[in-house]
């Protein structure tokens, strides 16, 4: 306080009081807040779009399932190229020279050929015909393997609707029965339960490797899409049917849709460093001058402390 | 520790607990933590959206306590469980809505003035960790939501390299993160933002000095 | 599962009784303005803000009694 420069608002208000009662403001907020909040969920509920499983994936999307599998074969599946943390089949995203997704490194390793098709087949023992595709797959090199279930993914991805009944012959090796293997492993429902990262062998808390494999496939996007949530339809802000979503992600959301986030292939990276940085100026804003300044050229604090400026007289412009 | 405090309590101090009773005492005196009086300038509707923010999250606690004493799958098998649901997420909706109008408010009043900067800093970083807890209770539902943001959020996070070690597929992680650490931290940060806002009391109008005289306005009498 | 034993017993059984007035379950509806796209909840949410935010501004405060 001895400094050249007094702050005029630091220190104890020795002018005029009026009384106050904090805690019965506490008490009347409280029993208000509380009452509003039983209204509105007895009027509007809470939404709660059940989860899909990948029995119902596969159910109802059969062609979509196989020709994510083969994706998984061929490693051209997002998780399959995704990189840091999972695995080594890319850098991943970069912010300049910042390469942060790749200096945090692979800490939850995920093979999707390996982790989503090779071993829930290896489960099924009793299809002799799935086993001894696996083992024909396995039993060739890696060339081969990549040959195999990229002419599968090309002759898929021209078959009428993707239908695996109508691809064109060629040279697919085992692939297509092992993919139609899955399926019916998918379809029965237990591979629902065997993709979960068991930790402890029995008790299930993590859902990366489903959820990553969901996530590949179009089922679960298209269902995304069909309820406004896909990213490009600010759909980090929404939620399913007509309840509010997070509208506080406004920003946030904003960025995914402009250039040059909207066409970059670092847009996570970016639009994330850019809010990190402008979170960073929320907390600071108190020191950054020109903002800090924004409330004194705006009149609104006239209206906020009229009565006083009223019965006191009002500080110049 | 040779100066004598204002207070006078230097007495006290020849033991640690005095010592501490004394620097709790001179740091947050009674009259400031529980106020009967106000100064003459809070009188605005805008002051009432700070405690309703703290109100609404009085109300996320308890009505989440509830789901947590019956578990993460209650909710979705119990009717009764879905309306404490239901509960749990109006007040959310209420505890942001309030909180974002009262950050309005204390922007356009500079409410930073006079030293009271961490107290504005407390705010944002709690406005910032409630939009982490906020996030985490979308992904631990267990549902379509569940599955679609956080699968669409991971990539994000793990742009940043911080999902490398804040696994938002991993539900147990994702679960004690909402129901432990950041409620405790979001609790941690407003009770640091409501004692810093009591010790410095409430921002004075701008141009007005701590005297209650405005700057350059016609003679007018402050005193009361 | 007795209901004394359920936390909020009379409120919980208001709500499996009626349960939503305003079913709100059905496909979203969205605005779009350019590349701009909002759901009409999102919407009301932010206009609700703004209203209460200038109500707060302009609403006169009872009692300026002072001492």
């Amino acid at each position: 306080m001895t400094a050249g420069r007094v702050d005029p608002a630091a220190g104890d208000w020795r002018g005029p009081r009026r009384p106050y009662d904090l805690v019965k403001e506490f008490i009347v907020a409280l029993v208000a807040v509380s009452l509003l909040t039983v209204v509105l969920a007895l009027l509007f509920s809470s939404p709660n779009e059940k989860g899909v499983t990948l029995e119902q994936w596969a159910q109802k999307a059969p062609n979509d399932f196989i020709a994510t599998t083969v994706s998984e074969l061929a490693g051209t599946s997002t998780s399959a190229s995704y990189g840091p943390p999972y695995n080594h089949s890319s850098t991943g995203q970069q912010i300049g020279p910042l390469h942060l997704q790749k200096w945090a490194g692979v800490r939850i390793p995920v093979d999707p050929a390996r982790d989503f098709v090779i071993s829930p087949l290896r489960t099924m023992t009793a299809d002799a015909a799935v086993q001894a595709a696996v083992r024909r797959y396995e039993a060739a090199p890696a060339a081969q393997q990549d040959q195999w279930a990229g002419a599968y993914a090309d002759a898929l991805s021209k078959a009428p609707e993707g239908d695996p009944a109508q691809v064109a012959a060629g040279d697919y090796g085992p692939v297509p029965a092992m993919a139609s293997g899955l399926l019916g492993l998918a379809q029965s429902g237990a591979l629902d339960s065997q993709l979960v990262n068991a930790g402890t062998g029995f008790y299930q808390a993590d859902y990366t490797k489903p959820l990553l494999f969901l996530a590949d496939g179009g089922y679960l996007a298209d269902l995304a899409q069909a309820q406004h949530l896909s990213g490009n339809q600010w759909g980090m802000m929404n939620e399913t049917g007509n309840f509010p979503g997070q509208p506080w992600l406004w920003l946030y959301t904003f960025w995914y849709q402009v250039r040059p986030f909207s066409t970059s292939t670092n847009a996570d990276a970016l639009v994330w460093g850019l809010m990190m940085l402008l979170s960073l100026a929320l907390v600071l804003v108190p020191f950054i001058p020109g903002v800090r300044s924004i409330p004194r050229r705006l009149p609104l604090y006239r209206l906020v402390w009229r009565s006083y400026y009223r019965e006191h007289g009002a500080p110049r412009r | 520790m040779s100066q004598t405090p204002a207070s006078g309590r230097a007495g006290e101090r020849s033991t640690w607990t005095g010592w501490l009773r004394a620097h709790t005492l001179d740091a947050i005196p009674p009259e400031h933590l529980l106020p009967d009086t106000q100064p003459a300038y809070v009188a605005s509707w805008i002051y009432v959206f700070g405690v309703l923010a703290l109100t609404a999250f009085v109300v996320v606690c308890v009505s989440g306590l509830v789901i947590a004493l019956k578990g993460p799958t209650w909710w979705q098998v119990s009717s009764r469980g879905h309306f404490v649901n239901s509960l749990h997420l109006w007040s959310v909706e209420l505890f942001f809505f309030f909180m974002v109008v009262h950050l309005w408010g204390k922007f356009f009043m500079a409410a930073w003035r006079g030293r009271r900067a961490l107290t504005w800093m407390t705010g944002a970083v709690t406005f910032l960790a409630s939009i982490g807890t906020a996030f985490t209770g979308y992904l631990v539902q267990q549902n379509f939501d569940s599955q679609w943001i956080s699968t669409q959020a991971k990539d994000g996070i793990n742009a940043t390299g911080i999902g490398a070690f804040w696994n938002v597929l991993d539900f147990g992680q994702m679960l004690l993160w909402h129901v432990a650490l950041l409620p405790l931290a979001v609790s941690v940060l407003i009770v640091l933002h409501i004692l810093l806002v009591r010790t410095s009391g409430v921002v004075p109008p701008i141009g007005v000095d701590l005297d209650g005289r405005v700057e350059g306005a016609a003679a007018k009498e402050a005193a009361p | 599962m007795s209901a004394g034993g359920d936390p909020l017993p009379l409120l919980a059984a208001l709500a499996v009784s009626i349960e939503a007035l305003v079913d709100l379950t059905g496909p979203g509806h969205y605005l779009d303005w350019r590349f701009i796209q909002i759901s009409g909840a999102n919407f009301a949410v932010i206009v609700l803000m703004l209203v209460v935010f200038a109500l707060a501004l302009f609403l006169p405060f009872p009692g300026g009694r002072k001492r």
